[in-house]
């Protein structure tokens, strides 16, 4: 994969998050602001950002890393279609949304541009690189979360598949 | 007899081995430089990700891509940049073709086109979903030139001013709504041999 060389390049998100002991063993990550994570994906999610913790968010999450992913390997130029297809439900607008919302949390640089000229940001490759590290591994297959991820994760090997 | 700074400088009369400007910018490239701050932790808030985090990968050897490859070709007898892939007995089949006002403009286009390895794949892939004109349309939108003439490589060029513009000079042909100056030592008609230069 092309995009794995430049994955190496960048420390992933959180990577400077303090491990902190709770009572005799439990690990939790701390936040800059003093606040206590499980982990670092729920870092991101409720502290940078500033996301609802009310329910299981994992599909959410891995539908902003398959689509990081895609813009990594370009997949928005070549074939987009297949993006909007498998990914988000064949909605164009949704997808032309969750674009802009990328560029405007800053993973995205696409100043002055079209959509199919944008590239991931250094944060972007930062956010990519922790997302694909914590890719969970869906076997759960009852709850409908897991369900949608487990769309994700097959929607994105056909995005990618030759 | 020069005094020390023009002798190690190179502009004295006597010449000194590794005294050339380009040696010596060479050489304070190789100083290493002493960072005596990196064992210890010296911004204990800073817990943001920066610039001093990154964590460079030095790759050995350029990426190869033994799937897809360009080449220099002719198609009509004009010259022509190929695309070309490999099935799977190893045999390499042309599937796409870009032919190029010159041999020039082929060159600049071989040239960059092997800047743009980690793309090789990807180019393939576009061919394959969106056809050849497709992606005709991309590369010459990652080039940034409108089309081949534009792609020759930057060259000096010493009879000219070198200029930001110089992959697209003006060619001859063409009318110029400026105006060209002389600005050759050797003409009389020339801005150097005006009195005011």
């Amino acid at each position: 994969m092309s995009h794995e060389l430049a994955l190496a390049q960048v420390r992933p998100w959180g990577s400077t998050l303090q491990p902190v002991t709770v009572g005799r063993s439990h690990v939790m990550l701390q936040a800059p602001d003093g606040h206590l994570w499980d982990s670092v994906r729920d870092a991101f999610w409720g502290h940078h950002l500033n996301m609802c913790m009310c329910e299981d968010q994992t599909d959410q999450l891995e539908l902003m890393r398959a689509t990081l992913r895609c813009i990594a390997e370009e997949m928005h130029r070549i074939d987009p279609a297949a993006i909007v297809a498998n990914l988000f439900d064949g909605s164009e607008m949704f997808f032309r949304c969750y674009m802009l919302d990328l560029s405007n949390r800053e993973m995205l640089e696409h100043t002055g541009t079209v959509f199919k000229h944008a590239q991931l940001s250094a944060f972007g490759w930062s956010v990519l690189a922790m997302l694909e590290a914590t890719k969970p591994v869906i076997i759960d297959h009852g709850d409908a979360t897991k369900q949608r991820s487990a769309a994700t994760q097959r929607g994105e090997l056909r995005i990618l598949a030759n | 007899m020069p005094d020390r700074t023009s002798f190690r400088f190179n502009n004295g009369p006597t010449p000194v081995a590794g005294g050339t400007l380009f040696e010596r910018m060479r050489r304070t490239t190789h100083v290493p430089v002493a960072d005596n701050q990196m064992d210890i932790p010296r911004f204990l808030d800073n817990r943001t990700t920066d610039a001093r985090d990154l964590v460079v990968v030095e790759a050995g050897a350029p990426a190869i891509n033994d799937a897809v490859r360009f080449t220099r070709g002719e198609i009509d007898g004009q010259p022509a940049v190929l695309m070309q892939e490999r099935a799977e007995d190893g045999t390499w089949t042309d599937s796409w073709s870009l032919p190029t006002d010159s041999i020039d403009a082929r060159e600049g286009m071989i040239g960059w086109l092997n800047t743009q390895s980690h793309r090789w794949d990807r180019f393939a892939r576009m061919l394959h979903r969106r056809g050849p004109d497709e992606l005709t349309h991309w590369i010459f939108e990652l080039m940034v030139v409108p089309n081949t003439s534009n792609a020759t490589p930057p060259r000096f060029e010493p009879q000219r001013w070198t200029t930001i513009n110089q992959y697209a000079r003006p060619s001859n042909q063409q009318a110029r709504p400026y105006r060209m100056i002389d600005d050759c030592a050797c003409r009389p008609g020339s801005v150097q041999s005006t009195r005011d230069f």
